[in-house]
């Protein structure tokens, strides 16, 4: 090898060895203004033109967006404030995109303390899909546990439970919220609907005691607290007793 | 005549593969393997949507790349390296020209989406989601509108140099995708905006008939009726681009 092309080498490896230096130090000194950054960012329906055709694939880059702002604000780095103008995006976006409703819905009530919001997350979820048996299913989730409005909570369950490709999982939380909301004839039957339909043994058990204990509080037995032992008895002579 | 349009086609095709075109399909798959192995652990359970997402927008991408490079540049090239006048002295008439080196990157593109669409079909089926016949009814939506940018390249190219025929081609793309709401626009504008947005409207291909990757992703049911329609539409775009470029190339002085 030549000087000529030692020379060459020597420019081109310290190139590439000082480069990364350099970009580093200009990414510190965006550092400060990065905290800000979305608030430029642009509106979903501007992004909706301007990726021609290529929504989904934007939804899903700005998803990834939204997910690392999140995680942002877990290190302390910001106060989400941001999080429901890159939510609004992906929406717009992608209108079909569940999961982003279903993880803003639990954002707005774990981190924000902000129940109504997550609900109006989902609402927009569920006129944009309005045959999604999840976001239904997150309306009385969010219902349930975090509003305690335990009869509204019942009937988004019940909805969930009637659509296509939901679980047995949503006929059992609509019994459940059913039960704690006082209704129990409701809640009967829902536990019932479940033991009819449902393929797992285990739900089936379950559905089965479940029944009995609704059937024992309405006939007025004595009951040691909302969820008490079932007693052993043939759950179909029951059910003809209680009709 | 037939013969004269395969031979030319035959020859177009012969030479994508020369030309290494087949290299993209293998940059496909390390973007759906990127998508798949990279991206995954932080979509939060959407891995199943991105996966296919960023499969169908790549295989438009790279389809759309290969229109550009190659379709734009197909007549004029010829033209510059005088390899036409060889051929055309043959008893090969100027449409048949055209209509071989149309049918010849067909095939190149048909062969590439199908190769990718082996891939993609793998993909697919290593995450969560269920693999519909719709996914298929996306792929081939995605072929008929490279098919029909094609044509419009086959056009530019015999109006104008590579580069001009590239940006005319990518200008269609874009505004093919933007014609609905150019449309919108105009109504809202009223007067002559809305005229000239309707002609435009009517005058253009749009390209978003096409386009039904995110209802399929999403599992929405697609009818054959749509299949069909947009088949006829594709094919008209097709047939108008290529009676136009015949016309244009018959005049051109070689």
């Amino acid at each position: 090898m030549n000087v000529g092309s030692l020379a060459r080498v020597v420019v081109v490896v310290g190139l590439l060895a000082v480069l990364p230096l350099v970009a580093s130090s200009v990414r510190s000194d965006e550092a400060d203004s990065s905290r800000d950054e979305r608030l430029y960012y642009p509106s979903g329906d501007f992004l909706r033109q301007a990726t021609l055709g290529f929504h989904a694939p934007a939804a899903d880059y700005v998803w990834l967006q939204a997910t690392q702002y999140y995680g942002g604000y877990h290190r302390g780095e910001h106060d989400l404030r941001y999080f429901d103008h890159l939510v609004d995006a992906v929406a717009t976006l992608d209108p079909g995109f569940v999961e982003a409703y279903h993880f803003a819905s639990l954002v707005h009530c774990i981190d924000h303390g902000d129940f109504d919001r997550a609900l109006n997350v989902l609402q927009r979820g569920i006129l944009a899909n309005p045959s999604n048996w999840r976001l239904h299913f997150d309306m009385g989730f969010v219902n349930y546990v975090f509003k305690r409005d335990f009869a509204v909570a019942s009937q988004w369950f019940a909805t969930a439970a009637e659509m296509d490709g939901s679980t047995d999982f949503c006929r059992r939380f609509a019994a459940f919220a059913s039960r704690r909301a006082g209704d129990l004839e409701g809640s009967l039957l829902l536990w019932d609907n479940l033991y009819q339909t449902t393929d797992s043994a285990d739900m089936r058990a379950l559905a089965e005691k479940m029944i009995e204990r609704c059937q024992e509080t309405l006939s007025g037995a004595p009951q040691d607290g909302l969820i008490g032992p079932p007693a052993p008895s043939n759950k179909t002579t029951k059910l003809k007793e209680s009709s | 005549m037939m013969n004269r349009v395969f031979a030319v086609a035959g020859g177009t095709f012969r030479e994508s593969v020369r030309d290494r075109l087949f290299y993209l399909v293998g940059f496909f798959g390390i973007i759906l393997v990127g998508a798949t192995m990279v991206l995954s652990p932080l979509t939060v359970g959407a891995q199943a949507k991105i996966v296919a997402d960023v499969g169908l927008a790549a295989m438009a991408l790279l389809g759309l790349l290969v229109v550009l490079l190659v379709g734009a540049n197909m007549v004029r090239k010829e033209m510059e390296r005088r390899t036409i006048t060889t051929i055309l002295t043959k008893p090969v008439g100027r449409g048949e020209y055209l209509l071989g080196k149309y049918l010849g990157l067909t095939v190149t593109l048909v062969c590439m989406l199908a190769l990718m669409g082996v891939l993609y079909v793998v993909a697919v089926l290593l995450t969560p989601a269920t693999l519909a016949w719709s996914h298929l009814g996306a792929i081939y939506l995605i072929l008929l509108e490279l098919l029909v940018l094609t044509a419009a390249a086959v056009l530019f190219s015999t109006l104008a140099g590579p580069a001009l025929a590239a940006v005319l081609s990518l200008s269609l793309f874009v505004i093919g995708h933007l014609l609905d709401s150019l449309r919108d626009f105009g109504a809202l504008a009223g007067g002559v905006r809305k005229a000239v947005a309707e002609v435009v409207f009517r005058l253009l291909p749009n390209l978003e008939v096409f386009n039904i990757r995110a209802e399929v992703v999403h599992g929405d049911p697609v009818s054959a009726g749509h299949l069909g329609m947009a088949t006829v539409y594709g094919v008209a775009w097709v047939i108008v681009f290529l009676l136009l470029a015949r016309a244009v190339f018959a005049r051109k002085e070689l």
